[in-house]
């Protein structure tokens, strides 16, 4: 294998594996709301913004691998 | 493949002006600043009691950041009143510049040699990271103004160490002090996650419309369209999270101060 197979190969890996963390763990977050809202619709509109947010953070792990990909690709 | 456009993770050059280099998601910045001066001036004729519907978006946003501020200051609301403008202005500019690419016109100029004059601006990594050394430079100053001894201590936990009379407590004393170091790095990656957050979102955002725009003939026209929608959600979604997670962050090292 040269150089640049092995450079596709390792930006569509770590892209590939990084994506699977912070799906599961958005997956989660909004089962929960979802589950909370269900129960109590009235505290809805409240948790939305902090489901946002807590997504935002589960989902820096990805945009890491995400970063690193890129970097792989475009600037090595 | 191609006629995919060359995707560059560095922002391009236009233009040098002495030591100065011009790079287009400066100058996109530039725009995007004066934007946000041309609808402040243009607000401040039409403010009063009875409030127009730009009004009313603007007091929503500025109450639901000062509500997030009082939560997070311990309901201190002339300190929440004092930081407000800070993370306000910062989603102001996100909030255009991360859906820059919307703009018309603005993102098809090119120059000479096949740049394009404007680029969204978060898509550089040199804006995000100056946006989030800021904040979290800015949360320093402010934490070693309000005690300095006591956030020093914070990092360099050394007091342990003096006190200590036993093996056991010498122990401990040199877990904290490990601990104290782990937080050092805990403030760099604080940096570094706020901003490549930002950047990879909006720059996923726009390699991938250029990407399916340029695929084949006839993705040119209605194909995008769910992909642009997408990124200028990621985009709007990401300039209210920006601000709050700098704000957590700011009011956390505060907060480690006073109490």
């Amino acid at each position: 294998m040269d150089a640049e197979a092995t450079r596709l190969l390792a930006a569509g890996l770590c892209m590939g594996i990084g994506a699977v963390g912070p799906a599961l763990g958005e997956g989660m977050v909004a089962a929960k709301t979802m589950e909370t809202i269900g129960r109590n619709p009235e505290i809805g509109d409240k948790l939305f913004s902090n489901m946002i947010v807590a997504m935002a953070i589960c989902e820096s792990t990805g945009i890491y691998s995400l970063v690193i990909a890129l970097i792989i690709l475009f600037a090595v | 493949m191609s006629n995919i456009p060359e995707v560059s993770l560095p922002a391009e050059k236009i233009a040098e002006i002495g030591p100065i280099t011009l790079t287009n998601s400066f100058l996109a910045a530039l725009i995007v600043s004066l934007i946000l001066i041309v609808f402040a001036l243009l607000i401040r004729k039409k403010i009063g009691i009875v409030p127009s519907r730009l009004q009313l978006m603007l007091e929503f946003v500025i109450s639901l950041f000062l509500d997030n501020l009082k939560a997070a200051l311990n309901n201190n609301e002339k300190k929440a009143r004092k930081l407000l403008p800070l993370f306000l202005t910062i989603f102001l500019f996100l909030f255009i510049a991360n859906n820059f690419s919307l703009l018309p016109l603005f993102t098809s100029i090119i120059t000479e040699e096949k740049t394009a004059i404007f680029r969204t601006p978060p898509s550089h990594f040199g804006l995000t990271v100056a946006l989030a050394l800021g904040v979290v430079v800015t949360s320093h100053i402010m934490a070693l103004i309000i005690s300095p001894f006591k956030h020093i201590g914070n990092f360099i936990k050394i007091m342990p160490l003096l006190k200590a009379r036993s093996i056991k407590d010498l122990l401990n004393a040199l877990l904290e002090i490990f601990l104290g170091v782990l937080d050092i790095v805990g403030e760099i990656a604080k940096v570094l996650s706020l901003s490549a957050r930002l950047f990879g979102n909006i720059f996923a955002g726009e390699v991938m419309v250029m990407i399916i725009t340029s695929l084949a003939v006839f993705t040119h026209y209605i194909v995008p369209m769910p992909f642009i929608f997408l990124s200028a959600f990621s985009g709007l979604v990401h300039a209210f999270v920006f601000p709050l997670l700098a704000l957590q962050f700011m009011c956390g090292t505060i907060r480690s101060v006073q109490s």
